[in-house]
């Protein structure tokens, strides 16, 4: 039987832990104590802790300037398991027997290794690229003037910096809960995501210049957009913290929830307050993106006569009102 | 010597048309009216006119637009008079012409009023015409002018006319030298220039004035039977005729399809920093049919672009087509009280001459007259790499057989050369 002590910092991480093979142990700032700790608000011997036969363990107060406090409480003598925290001076810890069963281990999530590529600082630097290069390219094919480079080179910069609050967000996130940041993952997976974001919505352009304007491709890109936001957050969670399962989950379902609702909201509420001007679809595509052969004029004839109806139905709706 | 007689001759016609102008006010003004539109709450006048007496029981012509509010704001607004001697009363509506923005009102007599005579034939070219009116609330005017035929590029009879027409005067009559009726002024705010309402029209809503007055909603039908006929007539101008065709870049296109539509061409070939070719072709009927204040129909456009380029890559070029058939609007002036959104179709066709085009169709309807619809329509080629033709009309208030006639002919109109 030993006497563990777990020093803790103000998020009640662990600073140290210390196996002490004895059932009398003393903490303080003097070289004597079995405990050493760099604090000026503690005594030399500022506390002592024996273990009884029955394996409890009691603390107490060597008559210190600044007392000791359990769980928030003056307490001169107590007695302590591994669920209150000691506070002396400005230092934190917990004090248990050895005994203590440790919960069973968890598997490793199969995850972890398919990712692992991801940790590469050349794969984060090339996805960065080649996204920074489609960013690029788009940009240049809407300037029909004389292309300014720098000034395109400048708003991809700026994008790019932007996007990076994300990966130092939950890089920090992690380092604040004592785990590592693992920000090359986190810049890897930023840019994965939008390299493969930017090809799908080139393939939702193609689509939509080979079907019309149809309801159904709406519905189908909210459902793209949904299981690539929920994948995205998903790593990003598993990189930044070792969560169980079930609760990783769960966040990544209420990010992907709240980011779907305006989302939707847009798709399928847009406004139809009154214009002077028609909205539609204007896109254009080489004709090299053509999949299918043209339609004749009748069939487009044939189509109006419904078009017809339908201004029709929204005249008599809107007279009802 | 010879000189001198012609200056004599100069002198002595402008002093006898002043004097001509100086007795036909003098002898008509018993005949002339300010028309006034009053607001129910304000109890003020919201839009005013001038009007003519055509008959000793009452009947007083003036212009469509001028009373207007009188029948789609029934509830709200009153129509009055004030003759030239102060007499104040109010009329009742009983007729109109809204393609030719010409309506009789009447006023309740007593006694057999004066009036002016409408004359049987239109005056010689080059004789001398008197525009007589009410411009801007200050009495009345007599603007001299010169008759100079019947307009040959307008759809509907207008008269040339050199004087100058102000807003006030709308509704108030032409004379000739005999004080017979000739037309009747139209200025709308629609229309910069003033133009005359001839004398067929003018006798034909004389010789159409029901028995007994209409409701407000025989009055809507009335409007939306009017507008159909016209709307059928103009459309089918169009779709009866072969279109003469003009060349744009390597496009064919259909160009001064009828004598009335007024075109212009452009290009920025002079433009040494442009890195595309742009060749236009626009063509515009400007006749606007009044309405009402916030509508306006009638008006039919025919855009085609031709674009071009050698410094942009295909993908490129595209994305550029692409902003050209971009935010395509009416051609005509409505409000959501008048017509419902916007309604697109998009399709991707081939036409007869095996042109390729992304082909968008936009109609809406109009929410008082069953009948009629405006169209929309913009569409790019799609059959070179760097090159391009944007095709568009609009067409306002028009029926749907027209509507689809004249979209099928626009289409398979172009071709390639």
């Amino acid at each position: 039987m030993a006497i563990m002590v777990e020093v803790l910092d103000r998020n009640s991480q662990r600073k140290s832990l210390h196996r002490l093979d004895t059932n009398h142990v003393t903490v303080g700032r003097g070289y004597e104590a079995d405990v050493q700790l760099d604090d000026p608000y503690i005594d030399a011997t500022h506390i002592s802790i024996d273990q009884r036969d029955d394996d409890t363990l009691v603390i107490n107060d060597n008559d210190s300037l600044n007392g000791t406090l359990v769980n928030g409480e003056h307490s001169a003598q107590a007695s302590v398991t591994e669920r209150d925290i000691i506070t002396l001076g400005r230092s934190r810890m917990r004090v248990f027997s050895s005994q203590r069963h440790v919960a069973p281990a968890q598997k490793l999530n199969p995850m972890e290794a398919r990712i692992e590529w991801m940790n590469s600082v050349w794969v984060a630097a090339l996805l960065a690229l080649i996204y920074a290069g489609l960013n690029l390219y788009s940009d240049y094919l809407t300037q029909f003037s004389d292309v300014r480079w720098g000034s395109l080179l400048g708003q991809t910069g700026a994008q790019l910096l932007v996007l990076c609050v994300w990966p130092l967000f939950f890089g920090l996130l992690a380092k604040l809960n004592s785990k590592e940041a693992r920000l090359t993952s986190q810049f890897s997976l930023l840019w994965m995501t939008l390299i493969i974001t930017f090809a799908i919505s080139t393939l939702e352009i193609v689509l939509r210049f080979n079907t019309g304007q149809q309801p159904w491709i709406d519905t189908l890109m909210l459902g793209v957009v949904a299981i690539i936001c929920w994948s995205f957050y998903w790593l990003t969670l598993f990189i930044a913290f070792h969560q169980p399962q079930r609760r990783r989950h769960m966040i990544t379902s209420v990010m992907t929830f709240l980011t779907l609702l305006p989302l939707s909201y847009f798709t399928f509420h847009y406004s139809d307050n009154f214009s002077q001007r028609a909205s539609y679809d204007s896109t254009l595509l080489p004709p090299a993106f053509l999949l299918r052969s043209p339609q004749p004029v009748n069939q487009l004839m044939q189509d109006a006569d419904a078009l017809f109806n339908s201004v029709d139905s929204l005249r008599d709706a809107g007279s009802d009102k | 010597m010879k000189l001198l007689i012609f200056f004599l001759a100069v002198c002595a016609f402008s002093s006898v048309a002043q004097e001509t102008a100086k007795d036909l006010f003098n002898d008509y003004q018993s005949s002339l009216y300010q028309i006034r539109i009053i607001n129910n709450d304000s109890n003020n006048k919201s839009s005013i006119g001038s009007g003519f007496a055509v008959s000793a029981s009452g009947l007083i012509v003036t212009n469509y637009h001028v009373i207007s509010d009188a029948v789609f704001n029934a509830d709200n607004v009153r129509i009055e008079f004030e003759d030239h001697a102060g007499n104040q009363g109010s009329l009742k509506l009983r007729y109109i012409d809204v393609v030719n923005d010409l309506a009789v009102v009447q006023r309740l007599v007593d006694s057999p009023l004066p009036y002016l005579h409408v004359a049987d034939n239109l005056p010689e070219q080059g004789s001398p015409i008197y525009s007589l009116g009410n411009p801007h609330d200050l009495g009345m005017i007599v603007v001299p002018g010169t008759f100079n035929g019947l307009s040959k590029r307008s759809f509907y009879q207008r008269i040339h006319f050199t004087g100058s027409i102000n807003p006030g005067m709308s509704g108030g009559p032409v004379v000739n030298d005999a004080g017979l009726v000739m037309g009747v002024n139209v200025a709308t705010a629609g229309n910069q220039i003033g133009f005359l309402v001839p004398l067929s029209p003018l006798q034909h809503l004389l010789a159409n004035i029901p028995e007994s007055e209409f409701s407000q909603e025989q009055f809507i039908a009335l409007i939306e039977n009017q507008l159909v006929d016209n709307q059928t007539d103009l459309v089918s101008a169009f779709i009866q005729q072969d279109w003469p065709i003009t060349e744009l870049g390597e496009a064919k296109i259909p160009a001064d399809v009828v004598p009335f539509m007024s075109c212009w061409g452009d290009s920025n070939r002079d433009q040494e920093n442009a890195h595309f070719l742009s060749v236009e072709n626009r063509c515009r009927l400007n006749d606007n049919i009044f309405v009402h204040n916030s509508l306006r129909t009638g008006a039919i456009e025919m855009e085609f672009e031709w674009l071009q380029s050698d410094d942009f890559s295909t993908n490129r070029f595209y994305r550029f087509l692409s902003d050209g058939i971009d935010g395509a609007g009416a051609g005509n002036l409505a409000t959501e009280e008048d017509v419902t959104n916007y309604r697109c179709n998009t399709h991707t066709v081939n036409n007869r001459y095996a042109v390729t085009t992304r082909s968008i169709l936009c109609l809406r309807a109009y929410k008082a007259f069953d009948r009629l619809y405006d169209v929309l329509y913009v569409a790019a080629s799609l059959d070179h790499q760097q090159a391009g033709l944007v095709s568009h009309f609009t067409l306002s208030g028009v029926g749907k057989s027209e509507a689809m006639s004249f979209t099928e002919k626009f289409i398979e109109a172009v071709s390639w050369q």
